[in-house]
């Protein structure tokens, strides 16, 4: 009955190298499983450190500041093969962007309607995470990103908002052959909105504010080669809002329309990994009744990121980062002569180096160092006078991570 | 072989599925049940490398972009070859792997083709 059969495998591989084997439970015992058995529970804390030279980020880093906190728990239930449900809180404070309220990270039931080892297809519905690039669907996790913070110029803090998730119903595809995967996300959803968004876009916190219109088009393509060792995407979103005029305004019902495309390769060596993306983000905005707000550009950026682990416990980063607000006025000289903010505020190029130290698997400490030419990703809610900014700034981030 | 184990022998692809935690059933329709040891293993190391073609990380970066997502679940990971041994044995659809000395009459070693 328990029939003992080895690895089939030719007899020099055999010999050579290992003495390991598959295994399969014995049959004949009945499935005494309990729920409690396709339950999975996560949680994590983080807490940062963050110190600029000039200008603000996470709160008054100036001075140093720990107002960069990420607690999250989720958990997970399976019912069956085709079943799953989960949910994450998440409690973030990042400086004056985020207050560290509770709130639903994801809540999802997810439908598998068939699996074999060529092809997965299913369906999401509930609050998924927008598929974009390679990192936003797990941007708050820490253990999931590879420095204290992402690379701004495609993970802005300031655009968290809207790029984090949607409200709707998501698709998926996987199909598997050989050496070869291909991952397919698209969704339809509504898209998370809040007063970062104004900031980001109108640069002032007005009366009124945007609002979600109808659902939006989100996905992702992703090509794995070797399980992930080559790694090629593009995804994107596009967003079309609309400002709502307070009781009192000087604005008026304004459009914003904006589309956010990534492109995205990855190399995974054993010790090292080469990571590019490439951002691209036309953005439209007209009837406000007031000039300096009318655009129409493209938003561009890139990071190239080398990481290196001499051992599994520790990390090592270099990165270049940059970003255009519009890539035609890559100097912000047109645009600092549209509406009179500083050249400084439409372009940043940071480079970082950065450090991590993972003594246990539920453990992680991080440091970075950035030294930035430009400001136009940090947020005018955390700087409210450009004309005390800093072109040229740095900026030192430590973390401390503890998760399950 | 007892007919409620349907799976006598698995190809290189269907292996990568399973424990990738993207194929979830047997032919049969039962729930697969993946054990893994630790990331740093000797033993983990060597299977994802020989038997999966992939890193450890590679790996992990695969089901923590699932779990953390909320779109998939991780194997169970267990901290011995002596406690994987336990648990494939006591839990219906395991399938984890072992150092071959370690194989005994509880649990049933599977082919590979």
């Amino acid at each position: 009955m328990k029939a003992f059969v080895r690895w089939t495998l030719n007899r020099s591989r055999r010999l050579t190298c290992l003495a390991l084997a598959i295994l399969a439970a014995p049959p004949g015992r009945a499935d005494a499983s309990s729920w409690k058995e396709g339950l999975e529970l996560h949680a994590f804390v983080s807490q940062g450190y963050v110190h600029t030279s000039d200008n603000r980020f996470m709160g008054d880093s100036q001075n140093g500041s720990f107002d960069f906190r990420e607690i999250g728990a989720s958990a997970s239930l399976r019912l069956s093969p085709r079943w799953l449900f989960s949910a994450q809180l998440l409690s973030r404070k990042a400086g004056d962007l985020s207050n560290d309220s509770v709130d639903v990270d994801y809540a999802l039931v997810d439908f598998t309607a068939h699996s074999s080892e060529t092809w997965r297809l299913g369906l999401v519905a509930g609050r998924f995470k927008n598929p974009i690039g390679l990192y936003n669907d797990t941007r708050d996790v820490p253990f999931t990103r590879p420095s204290v913070f992402l690379p701004q110029s495609i993970y802005w803090e300031k655009l968290r908002d809207i790029m984090l998730s949607a409200d709707g119903v998501q698709g998926y595809a996987e199909y598997y052959s050989g050496r070869h995967a291909f991952f397919l996300q698209l969704g339809v959803g509504l898209f998370q909105t809040d007063s970062n968004l104004e900031w980001t876009y109108l640069n002032m916190d007005p009366p009124g504010e945007f609002e979600r219109g109808s659902p939006e088009p989100v996905g992702r393509l992703l090509y794995e080669l070797d399980g992930g060792r080559v790694r090629l995407g593009l995804s994107g979103l596009t967003a079309g809002l609309t400002y709502r005029p307070g009781p009192v305004d000087f604005l008026g019902s304004g459009d914003l329309d904006l589309e956010y495309w990534v492109g995205s390769f990855q190399y995974n060596a054993e010790k090292w990994s080469f990571t590019v993306e490439y951002m691209q983000e036309p953005v439209r905005m007209e009837d406000y009744g007031l000039p300096v707000l009318e655009r129409d550009q493209a938003a561009e950026s890139y990071y190239l990121q080398g990481l290196w682990s001499p051992t599994s416990d520790w990390e090592l980063m270099l990165r270049y980062d940059a970003a255009f607000l519009d890539r035609k006025d890559r100097s912000g000289e047109e645009q600092s002569a549209h509406d009179g903010l500083p050249r400084h505020r439409y372009y940043a190029k940071t480079w970082s180096v950065g450090i991590t130290w993972k003594p246990d698997r539920r453990i992680m400490l991080r440091a970075q160092h950035d030294w930035v030419d430009g400001t136009a990703f940090l947020s005018g809610r955390e700087n409210l006078d450009p004309t005390t900014m800093s072109d040229r700034w740095r900026m030192l981030s430590l973390s401390v991570s503890l998760g399950f | 072989m007892n007919p409620s184990v349907p799976v006598s022998r698995v190809n290189s692809d269907t292996l990568r599925a399973l424990f990738n935690m993207r194929l979830l059933t047997w032919p049969d329709g039962s729930r697969v049940r993946v054990f893994v040891l630790d990331d740093d293993h000797p033993l983990h190391r060597r299977f994802c490398k020989e038997y999966l073609g992939v890193f450890p990380h590679q790996l992990r970066y695969s089901w923590n972009r699932r779990v953390y997502s909320g779109i998939g679940q991780s194997p169970q990971q267990v901290k011995d070859a002596q406690e994987m041994r336990k648990k494939i044995a006591e839990t219906p659809g395991a399938i984890g792997y072992l150092p071959e000395e370690l194989i005994d009459e509880s649990v049933r070693p599977v082919d590979l083709e």
